[in-house]
């Protein structure tokens, strides 16, 4: 059974300007210990997704879905009460930037103990005193982190950028959820750090089975962790399949377009040659293109684009385009 | 001498305060030395806090050098002579949102370089702005807007537009290019590389994505605590690199993640 389920997610947020569709029916699906991506760039909703997940919402959005479900709990269903305990128990979050995210005027150390759940404390009263203290110490060291003493003593503003990710993923998994919700985990971050803080989130997926989704805008770093990847543009699902199908033979234009965007390493590549690219910039909220949001960015596009594409699945892989790219064409025999 | 950009022995001290009297000298860039031709670009790539900023800043004349020359074609650069400096360098920021003014529009924020360090009339300085938006792909129109009005795209092609407008031999481009977004990223990249072989301008980068570096660089300067530790051509740098730091790098990019 799959651990997350949401069919046809919408969010609409209110503007001045009238109603906006930032996330136009999303469907996502987790099996557990899945390690998914959802990946796209600023403005496609990704974090919307994430936000709607967890329940922390802002009073100008609408949230509607068919169907929002964990396990066999209907997120949709839950009083606020309730779904503040599923936060904490089954689902954890790692935000952006995480200097900004812990407290400044704080030590590192009460920060991870506040986040240690009291209710899998066993034995007797006097066992409580050291038992937070030895709790954090040890998620410290589940993370990776050798001088525990001189972490939790400091403050955010002491710590690298990489240590500070360290420390909001042990208090993420203090509470051993079942889903870990990781948005941009490893931006602005250089490449020794990423690399650790990516094989530490694949050490945990293998040892503790959690699922993990990630939301990243970097398509090609991810390709390799994930097990899934799903490609969301301007709140629409565009693209989703197993990694190799997406990565190694992509439908959706948009898709094809991030990967030779970068340019990479394996393939030989003529230096300070023009990288090829889509034309234009994201479209805003307020002035969203009907039909295939890509249209008029997209190289392939026709007059049959103005109507919305839907999801089609071949093989375990959807995508959603008119005219997909690197699809055997039916040979029609004549004679 | 044939080199654009010679720089020697650059070094930045800084002081740290340990206490009421006591301080203690740190070395923010630490004795480095090294050339640049018309048209090459050199990638300045290391860890977080091992002074590819500062040398950035240094070369841009933010920050003072402690000892140490640079020489842009023979001619040494004083710290504090900024109406020469900016003519010949110039600097990219890192984030164009918050490097922009937001209460000024476009064509003041492009007239004012030219304003204060040219002799041009105000009709000649409005031709220049038009001139430089159409270079870096914008409209005319656009000399109108306020930065809030402009996507992240377009902020950063404004940002390269106030470095060319005094048509400098050298950009400095502190990290912008990575926070973009990957499509938006190569449209600006292909922009730089397209001033590059129209005006033969030089680029110091800093980055950390070595894909970039391969394919923008001719040249790499590896740093490691403030010291340059391996400054060689970036073919050579990618086939057989020589310090340990730079194997690190690579081999952390190279499979950044494999299972």
């Amino acid at each position: 059974m799959a651990l997350l389920d949401i069919r046809n997610l919408t969010i609409e947020i209110d503007t001045p300007t009238g109603k906006v569709k930032a996330v136009d029916r999303v469907s996502l699906t987790m099996a557990e210990g899945e390690i998914k991506a959802l990946v796209g760039e600023s403005g496609s909703g990704k974090s919307l997704i994430a936000k709607a997940l967890l329940g922390v919402t802002k009073p100008s959005w609408t949230i509607k879905a068919d169907r929002m479900r964990l396990g066999d709990v209907d997120l949709l269903q839950l009083t606020t009460k309730q779904r503040r305990k599923v936060l904490g128990h089954e689902i954890a979050m790692i935000f952006q930037e995480p200097s900004s995210c812990l407290d400044p005027s704080e030590e590192v150390g009460k920060q991870i103990e506040e986040a240690i759940p009291c209710h899998n404390i066993k034995g007797g009263f006097w066992r409580r005193f050291q038992w937070r203290k030895k709790q954090a110490q040890a998620l410290l060291h589940k993370v990776g982190v050798k001088d525990h003493h001189k972490v939790m003593r400091s403050y955010p503003y002491e710590l690298s950028d990489g240590l500070c990710q360290k420390v909001m993923i042990a208090m993420a998994i203090a509470g051993q959820p079942k889903l870990l919700v990781a948005d941009e985990p490893t931006t602005a971050m250089e490449v020794t750090t990423a690399s650790q803080i990516l094989r530490l989130l694949h050490k945990l997926n293998k040892l503790n089975n959690t699922a993990i989704l990630l939301i990243s805008h970097d398509l090609n770093t991810l390709s390799d962790l994930a097990d899934t990847i799903s490609v969301i543009y301007c709140g629409q699902m565009v693209e989703v399949g197993r990694s190799e199908q997406v990565v190694g033979n992509s439908h959706h234009p948009y898709t094809n377009a991030l990967l030779s965007s970068a340019p990479k390493f394996s393939q030989p590549f003529d230096r300070k040659a023009l990288l090829p690219g889509l034309p234009g910039s994201i479209p805003a909220l307020q002035h969203l293109p009907i039909g295939c949001r890509l249209g008029p960015r997209c190289p392939k596009a026709q007059r049959k684009c103005v109507t919305q594409p839907k999801l089609k699945k071949v093989k375990g892989h959807q995508y959603a385009c008119h005219y997909p790219l690197n699809i055997e064409k039916k040979v029609t025999v004549n004679g | 001498m044939a080199n654009l950009l010679h720089v020697k022995n650059l070094s930045q001290h800084v002081y740290v305060h340990k206490g009421w009297l006591s301080r203690q000298r740190f070395a923010a860039i630490d004795d480095i030395s090294f050339d640049l031709n018309m048209g090459e670009s050199l990638a300045i790539i290391g860890e977080s806090g091992s002074g590819k900023s500062s040398l950035a800043k240094v070369l841009a004349g933010i920050n003072k050098p402690s000892s140490g020359d640079i020489f842009v074609n023979g001619e040494a650069l004083k710290y504090g002579d900024y109406t020469r400096r900016c003519r010949l360098i110039r600097m990219i920021f890192q984030d164009p949102t918050s490097s922009l003014n937001p209460r000024s529009n476009i064509g003041r924020i492009l007239s004012a370089p030219l304003m204060l360090n040219t002799g041009l009339s105000t009709e000649e300085q409005q031709q220049k702005v038009v001139a430089t938006l159409k270079l870096v792909g914008l409209l005319e129109e656009h000399a109108e807007f306020y930065p809030n009005m402009l996507s992240s795209g377009q902020k950063q092609r404004i940002a390269v537009a106030r470095a060319l407008i005094l048509s400098p031999k050298i950009i400095v481009i502190d990290e912008s290019i990575a926070a973009l977004d990957v499509s938006v990223r190569a449209q600006i990249i292909n922009l730089l590389i397209e001033l590059q072989q129209r005006f033969a301008i030089s680029y110091v980068f800093v980055s950390n994505d070595l894909g970039l570096v391969r394919h923008f660089s001719d040249k790499v300067l590896v740093m490691q605590q403030g010291k340059a530790v391996e400054f060689r051509p970036t073919e050579l740098f990618f086939t057989q690199p020589e310090h340990e730091l730079s194997q690190r790098l690579l081999n952390a990019y190279q499979d950044a993640f494999r299972k």
